[in-house]
């Protein structure tokens, strides 16, 4: 991100102004050189509230307000209603955008000062036109969060007085270290995955709660196998005794066969025999005859129904006689009526017929509801009436079959007496068998329709129960699969978070390194072993910068490794980064102003080399460059802390904005001179709280 | 130690290789959402989670 130009209306003490911020790679230094007083805190704080609004009683107690305090006193004293207005134009760019920022404060007298804020960004398209300004706060602060986060700003932008701040445990330097870290290990993108992440698995757990209420079936599918092998079992059983009985009837049938053949082979017997397989014929057909029958009784069962409702047909008919409607007199056939100019019978159908044959539309089917029902009661009682007749038709076809079959049998019992009469033994005997396998036979055949019937159940049940238990498979099957996604959603979200500590761990690491190292080209007491650090590890010190000397830190490890606190550490299985950080905060202390500024030179370093570090390897991790805007960053700096930092900091970022004061820049303008693009001045306006800004 | 956080949570957490190619998609896809190209990603997690759960 770089800064192209501000300009000022009715600002703090900036009336007017504007400022280009020209740099090139090698002379990357924007210099403003300000007198004390003269506007440098007021601009640094600027940006800031271009960007995000501003606190200035942070700055200022006696004038909290963006608008000048010239124009905010005359306002005072000014008529109910009168108004001014202040406002920051910023232009800059990012990611290859340029952007149109536009901050604007009214203030208007109305039972005192009352002021209104508003912002606006656009883009700036190549050809220098603006794009529709957003103009929702909220919005614009989302989209300027992702090219500059406002936690940011207080690693980026510094005045002096902060600068002290910084390494105290200060939340700023906190809540910066956060931020980059937030922004260049793109925390937002594993956030959105995380929420998208969650939706689905949301969805799918919903889905997994309706298969299971669905399925109710915890066991269920162990219960339907336990069913199904025991009816199997049954069936099996019940197979086999159907072949047993059926065999059974076989030899009966085949021993009946036999005995008959020898009894119609003798001459004692040949002709009742021969009248005995002649009925026995006959009952067999009319077996089937009654069999037929019987299976049409049943069919005319299935509206049996009907017999019932008899007694609510007739209630119908008696609630509704108020409508003596004549039986097929519809609407269709009284509007036919009323098409002819004269009756069926001849008569002429006048007016007054007319009417009353309109009227009677009204009350018949299907126009009126009672007409309706009327008339299905009517439909349903003849429907009743002709499945009566069907009953009672198959019945008397039924019990007429049956009868006859008596009198068929009641015939072979008297051919079967005949036979044995005065027979010879051969033929008694015969006769005897005859009987003992004629018994066979109808118990292997009541047996048989038994375990039909029974074989016929029995495979509905299973039919029922391979049905359930493949609808309980397929539920199965979209449980685990279900079950399956979920499993992988679960761990994908652990892996996100994990993501994030490792990233926040790395990062940690990355920049006390880069830390170090800005330390150590920046300050003197590097050499002396002086060294900073940022806390990775204790919750309760997250982030803080603290310094030691590297001499003192070993003399306390050293001490503490003798006493056994080392061990002790590392029985609780602490790292040795842990330990380290540990000793570290044991024996953190205190700076002098000018190494605090020290200090916080080396941390705005690191934040800005981490941020602007090369990450094309890890993909999913972002570069960002920020400008640096600093004030009076020389002031109470002196010796080699002094030479060093002139020399070294437009090495801090890609465009600097540095304002510094007169006498300060005197000291250290040899070491700056090669690197500034550009320069300002600001000049303090004899008027109270008016500065100018003039090119140099 | 990896130094991609990424891949070392991805192996602490046992994801197989087609599971590791999902997770990656997903954030390719959240990568180009990001950059204000308009996709469904719900759709896309559920395709590639099909994908991985393939044997």
């Amino acid at each position: 991100m770089k800064l192209i130009s501000i300009e000022y209306h009715n600002y703090r003490c900036f009336l007017e102004g504007r400022i280009t911020f020209d740099h090139s790679p090698d002379k990357n230094i924007v210099l403003i050189e300000a007198p004390n007083g003269g506007g440098k805190t007021e601009m640094v704080f600027s940006f800031w509230w271009a960007f995000y609004g501003f606190d200035f009683s942070k700055i200022k107690e006696d004038t909290p307000y963006s608008l000048n305090a010239g124009l905010y006193l005359d306002l005072q004293n000014s008529k109910e209603g009168a108004s001014e207005s202040c406002w920051i134009e910023l232009q800059f760019e990012s990611d290859g955008e340029k952007y149109f920022l536009k901050r604007t404060e009214t203030f208007t007298k109305k039972k005192g000062i009352t002021n209104i804020m508003s912002v606006q960004l656009s883009k700036i398209k190549e050809n220098g036109e603006r794009s529709l300004p957003e103009v929702n706060n909220d919005n614009v602060e989302r989209q300027l969060n992702r090219i500059i986060p406002k936690n940011i700003l207080a690693g980026i932008i510094f005045d002096g007085e902060r600068m002290r701040k910084l390494t105290s445990n200060n939340e700023d330097s906190i809540a910066v270290v956060r931020s980059v870290i937030t922004q260049i290990t793109n925390k937002e993108l594993f956030l959105m995955c995380k929420t998208e992440l969650s939706q689905v698995r949301k969805g799918i757990s919903k889905e997994l709660k309706e298969i299971e209420k669905k399925e109710n079936k915890t066991g269920l599918t162990t219960t339907l196998e336990g069913q199904i092998q025991y009816i199997d079992g049954r069936l099996d059983i019940d197979k086999n005794l159907l072949e047993e009985n059926r065999n059974k009837k076989e030899k009966a049938e085949y021993m009946l066969e036999n005995i008959s053949n020898q009894m119609a082979s003798h001459q004692d017997s040949k002709k009742y025999e021969e009248q005995r397989i002649q009925l026995q014929n006959e009952i067999e057909n009319l077996q089937k005859e009654c069999d037929k029958n019987l299976d049409l009784f049943y069919k005319d069962l299935n509206d049996g129904y009907l017999l019932i409702a008899q007694p609510l047909l007739n209630d119908i008919k008696n609630i509704i006689t108020q409508y003596d409607v004549p039986a097929g007199l519809t609407v269709e056939a009284v509007k036919s009526i009323l098409q002819r100019d004269t009756c069926v019978c001849g008569r002429e159908i006048g007016e007054i017929e007319r009417h009353i044959m309109e009227e009677l539309i009204k009350t018949l089917p299907p126009d009126n509801i009672n007409s309706t029902l009327n008339e299905m009661a009517r439909l349903t009682g003849q429907a009743a009436q002709d499945m009566r007749d069907k009953i009672r038709t198959s019945y008397i076809h039924l019990t007429t079959c049956e009868e006859k079959i008596e009198k068929k049998k009641e015939s072979i019992n008297q051919v079967s007496s005949l036979i044995t009469k005065d027979a010879p033994s051969i033929i008694k005997e015969l006769e005897k068998r005859r009987e003992e396998e004629q018994n066979k036979k109808i118990q292997a055949d009541s047996l048989i329709k038994e375990i039909n019937q029974r074989i016929i159940e029995y495979t509905k049940q299973l039919q029922d129960l391979y049905k359930l238990r493949d609808e309980s498979k397929q539920y199965n099957q979209e449980h685990k699969k279900l079950t399956a996604k979920d499993k992988f959603l679960r761990k994908s979200l652990e892996a996100i978070d994990l993501i994030d500590k490792y990233n926040r761990q790395m990062a940690l690491v990355e920049i006390n390194d880069r830390i170090s190292k800005a330390y150590a080209l920046l300050s003197e007491d590097y050499e002396r072993g002086r060294r900073v650090y940022v806390t990775q590890f204790e919750d309760n010190e997250h982030y803080r910068m603290v310094s030691y000397y590297e001499k003192q830190f070993n003399d306390f490890f050293e001490q503490n490794e003798k006493n056994g606190t080392i061990k002790g550490f590392k029985n609780t299985g602490m790292t040795d980064e842990e330990i380290k950080e540990r000793i570290i905060l044991q024996i953190a202390n205190s700076n002098s102003t000018g190494q605090s500024k020290i200090n916080s030179l080396a941390f705005a370093k690191a934040i800005l080399d981490y941020s602007n570090t090369d990450r094309e390897e890890k993909d999913t991790q972002l570069t960002k460059s920020y400008p640096f805007l600093i004030d009076s960053p020389f002031t109470e700096l002196s010796g080699e802390n002094l030479h060093n930092s002139a020399k070294k900091i437009h090495e801090f970022a890609e465009q600097i904005v540095l304002l510094i004061s007169p006498e300060s820049l005197s000291g250290v303008e040899k070491e700056l001179e090669p690197y500034i693009g550009s320069r300002y001045k600001i000049s303090k306006q004899r008027k109270l709280s008016q500065s100018t800004i003039n090119k140099e | 130690m990896k130094n991609d956080p990424i891949e070392k949570a991805l192996e602490e957490l046992s994801f197989s290789e087609k599971e590791k190619a999902a997770f990656y998609a997903i954030i390719k896809e959240a990568k180009r959402k990001q950059k204000g190209i308009v996709l469904d990603l719900k759709v896309l997690i559920n395709e590639e989670i099909e994908e991985a759960l393939k044997k």
